[in-house]
């Protein structure tokens, strides 16, 4: 082979060398721009739904009458009954209402939260990952769902009234039960380290308080009275770390990207 | 021709090409990576502005002036930036801008949140960040 030709082979091999680089260079150079955009995509998500979440989050601890305190193995809920959940409903539709007229792929419903007939978790506190729902059937009534993790209950009442007529009825089982009230002249205490089913009374100032559990470890407490009530719930213990949310749904849609995204608002 | 004249033509093409398909990928590689981490940059500074004022409360005041103080005592030095705040509120019938003006010659990267007063009033922030002028 004459020398000649022998260049031209190197300088093209060569050439086509460098032409491949460039090319990769040129893919890589796409793939990078892609992944901006797949990242400030992802950022402008992450800004919206945080500040959205915080947003329901912040009115419903400023207005809500109900606390919440959880451990890996328990979980407290702080509130006054009957309950008034008048005015931050009110906040929370407005809040509803702005956020989906200012932001155009954000959709939030409120109405499974507020709502009194059609759903069943009306101003919910849901505690996860174990899904142990508290709801308000009526401001007066409250109810912790039927959950398979639930190992017992403590509920412990206040009020300035004086507590009378208290009694019980009590088939064992596996669920630890305490339950004080505390009134301004006498108490009312059940303690059993292990119950089926339960049936509770008493009355504050001539209004009644009821406390069932039923069968399935569900328990419903109606109280008409004005108490302060501490009702803790006991689970098994958790590794993860928990936390509750209410069942606010944002869902935020955007087709360009086919992201769709829904979730409800944690609060504590 | 002689043989050696359209070797050496061969070889200046060759290479000519070559390097023009070569300068052309790096500049495209340099504008994706560099560009695009800077506005991602920009659009957190963006963000984490909001997120820190509103943590202060800061726009629970609507105050102008306090506001631009805020942003002044925690906005790093290399980069600009404006803030519209827009709601039901009285203030500026429901709209405040603070921070710099807008330039027309720098990109402007630009982040959204939405918030809340202590008082329940609506806010949504957009955070308008550019680059300083060395």
């Amino acid at each position: 082979m004459s020398k000649g030709v022998l260049y031209t082979m190197t300088l093209s091999l060569l050439s086509v060398a460098l032409l491949s680089i460039a090319v990769l260079f040129i893919q890589h150079s796409t793939a990078a721009e892609s992944r901006h955009v797949e990242l400030s995509f992802t950022q402008k998500i992450i800004d919206i739904d945080s500040s959205i979440q915080s947003s329901f989050a912040e009115a419903i601890r400023l207005r809500n009458t109900t606390h919440v305190v959880m451990t890996n193995k328990s979980m407290t809920i702080y509130e006054r009954l009957p309950t008034n959940y008048n005015t931050l409903d009110n906040i929370l539709e407005d809040l509803e209402t702005s956020i989906d007229s200012d932001i155009s792929i954000v959709n939030v419903s409120t109405h499974i939260y507020n709502s009194t007939t059609i759903y069943n978790q009306t101003h919910a506190v849901i505690l996860q990952p174990l899904n142990i729902t508290y709801e308000h059937l009526s401001d007066s009534n409250v109810r912790i769902k039927q959950n398979s993790a639930v190992t017992g209950y403590n509920i412990t009442f206040r009020t300035t009234g004086s507590i009378s007529g208290c009694s019980q009825s009590i088939t064992e089982g596996t669920i630890s039960f305490e339950m004080v009230a505390l009134g301004g002249g006498a108490n009312c205490t059940v303690v059993n380290p292990s119950v089926s089913t339960a049936s509770i009374s008493f009355s504050v100032s001539g209004s009644p308080v009821n406390i069932t559990i039923d069968a399935t470890g569900q328990i419903d407490i109606q109280s008409s009275a004005t108490i302060q009530s501490e009702i803790t719930t006991y689970f098994g213990e958790m590794h993860d770390i928990p936390y509750a949310e209410v069942p606010i749904l944002i869902q935020i849609t955007d087709p360009s990207f086919y992201f769709v995204k829904e979730g409800y608002v944690r609060v504590w | 021709m002689k043989k050696g004249f359209i070797l050496t033509l061969d070889v200046v093409l060759g290479t000519t090409i070559t390097l023009i398909a070569i300068a052309a990928s790096l500049f495209l590689v340099t504008r994706g990576s560099a560009t695009s981490l800077g506005d991602h940059q920009l659009a957190r500074i963006g963000s984490d502005m909001i997120l820190v004022l509103d943590g202060q409360k800061a726009f629970d005041t609507f105050d102008h002036e306090y506001i631009e103080t805020k942003i002044d005592q925690i906005l790093p030095s290399h980069v600009d930036m404006l803030i519209r705040v827009e709601g039901n509120f009285t203030e500026g019938n429901g709209t405040i801008e603070v921070g710099g003006t807008l330039p027309y010659d720098k990109p402007v990267i630009s982040s959204v949140r939405v918030g809340i007063t202590d008082n329940y009033e609506y806010m949504k922030f957009t955070a308008f960040v550019w680059g300083r002028n060395e």
